[in-house]
């Protein structure tokens, strides 16, 4: 049986289960307490990328005897393993425009959300020092995460970081509006559902329908028609209808250009 | 016979070297434009015209633009016919993507901003200040003219360009780990993680002392030495090397042939 673990519904998490939903794979979810996250990566040592996974500590998906890691490329694996119904287009530019699209969404979109979904859960308060020590003294997991960790724990207001994610994510209803005004709809692509309306619902659900706001943000009447049919989706109304959408550290913004 | 797609790239190393190197891996024929990046040739407007987010590589192909080098890779794998550079197997594709955004992501950008301090920088700060300025602010996309700003003006803090180092580091250790297991980065295949690493960590060896960063040596990280030379002897390294106007500067044959432990 395939498992799925997470420190939580986040939107990398939902992907997944989604995926998993639309293809009708069967798979058990492992639900870690997110204070744990880094101890839960323990059995997975044996491989080097779960502990070195530039997304985070979860979601996890084990199958096959193998820990696979980074949400977007476990959807690629699932469409790779299970191709029926495929998920991404039969040509290879179509498949350039799924890849091209999911850098931006997992390299721009996603540390933003992150971000603005941390200073939310984990803003305004005072952390105790043992569940910080559980992630500054982790040798599971890599500096950077234990940099991100700790910042959410103790700079999670940060106002320069805000802005900068809010800018991203005004980035991102601007492109999927692109997207969509170019490929005529319903989905991104065009006439066939694919990975990446999947990484764009989850990334745009948790300010259309969850827990973030978003004043100042243009969001067109074409992103929102979209938002409702993935929405719609037996796959997507399964996995929204038992999660509570969580936000943890997400990837860095980028360093340097 | 499909038709045959125009890469726009500049020399045959980095961003540049990756669809390079795949589409000589594949045996496709292509038509080869040199954008001279250190005349900032990718933002002038006869470019902007084919690729308006002024970036390289680019490729144009059945009249579609491509761009993002690693996405071209998977596309020229997809889309011609030749030798198959990515494995068949699900979990070992899995593990080829992984290696490319380690690289894409960590890897490269570090190195690169090292790179970019010591080297693209100081290549172009001579020109003229009211050209520079003016090339500057032709740059299209936000994020590559604050990357053009602080590389021109050495603007990069002592502790970003330290951790650069640190990461550099670390990452030529991880990947030595994954070298000690398997004869390619993805498994026991060749594959574009190979084509993309290559395009990065070939000059690693060389960047040690000119610009104080150790990582990959004979010393450190042998295994990664040993797939070096196995990427140095693929025929395809020589034919995308001969798209270089001098800026190389690494002898092939005595790193195909060098003696290893």
């Amino acid at each position: 049986m395939i498992s799925l673990h997470i420190n939580g519904w986040t939107p990398p998490a939902l992907a997944v289960a989604i995926a998993l939903r639309e293809k009708g794979v069967e798979f058990a979810v492992v639900e870690h307490d997110w204070q744990a996250s880094a101890e839960a990566l323990e059995p997975f040592a044996g491989q080097l990328e779960p502990l070195n996974s530039l997304e985070g500590e979860m979601p996890l998906l084990v199958a096959d005897g193998v820990a696979l890691c980074d949400s977007y490329f476990i959807l690629e694996y699932l469409d790779d393993r299970h191709p029926a119904p495929a998920l991404r287009p039969a040509d290879a530019y179509g498949q350039w425009q799924v890849q091209a699209l999911a850098r931006f969404f997992g390299e721009r979109a996603l540390p933003a959300i992150s971000s603005l979904g941390v200073a939310k859960r984990f803003g305004g308060q005072e952390w105790p020092a043992e569940t910080v020590a559980r992630f500054s003294g982790a040798k599971t997991i890599t500096s950077e995460r234990r940099d991100a960790w700790n910042a959410a724990f103790t700079d999670a207001d940060n106002e320069s970081i805000k802005a900068e994610s809010d800018r991203k994510v005004a980035l991102l209803f601007e492109r999927l509006d692109k997207t969509l005004a170019e490929s005529g709809g319903p989905w991104l692509l065009g006439e066939q559902f694919t990975l990446a309306d999947i990484e764009a619902f989850v990334l745009t659900d948790p300010f259309l329908s969850g827990p973030l706001g978003f004043d100042g943000i243009d969001v067109s009447a074409a992103v929102r028609t979209w938002h409702d049919q993935v929405g719609q989706r037996p796959a997507v109304k399964a996995t929204l209808a038992n999660s509570e959408p969580a936000f943890v550290p997400g990837p860095e913004h980028s360093r340097w250009g | 016979m499909t038709e045959k797609p125009v890469l726009y790239h500049w020399e045959p190393n980095a961003n540049s070297g990756k669809p390079m190197l795949a589409l000589e891996e594949k045996g496709v024929e292509y038509e080869s434009v040199y954008i001279d990046m250190l005349e900032f040739d990718q933002h002038k407007p006869e470019y902007l015209a084919i690729n308006p987010m002024g970036t390289i590589p680019a490729m144009v192909h059945e009249g579609h633009l491509l761009n993002e080098s690693t996405a071209i890779m998977e596309y020229v794998d997809a889309r011609f016919d030749g030798p198959r550079l990515r494995p068949e197997d699900p979990a070992a594709r899995w593990k080829m993507r992984w290696w490319m955004k380690y690289c894409d992501q960590y890897y490269a950008p570090c190195a690169s901003m090292v790179a970019w301090d010591m080297f693209t920088g100081p290549a172009v700060r001579n020109k003229d200040p009211e050209e520079l300025k003016a090339r500057i602010e032709a740059i299209p996309l936000k994020e590559r003219r604050i990357a053009w700003t602080k590389a021109i003006y050495g603007q990069f803090s002592d502790e970003e360009l330290a951790e650069s180092r640190r990461r550099v580091a670390a990452a030529s250790l991880l990947f030595e780990k994954n070298l000690e297991q398997h004869e390619w980065l993805a498994g026991d295949e060749f594959s574009l993680a190979d084509v993309n690493a290559f395009n990065l960590v070939y000059i690693l060896p060389h960047m040690a002392d000119t610009m104080k960063l150790p990582s990959v040596s004979a010393e450190r990280t042998p295994a990664t030495m040993g797939w070096l030379r196995r990427m140095y002897q693929r025929p395809s390294v020589r034919r995308t090397w001969e798209h270089s106007r001098g800026g190389m500067h690494i002898d092939i044959e005595a790193e195909a042939n060098r003696q290893l432990a």
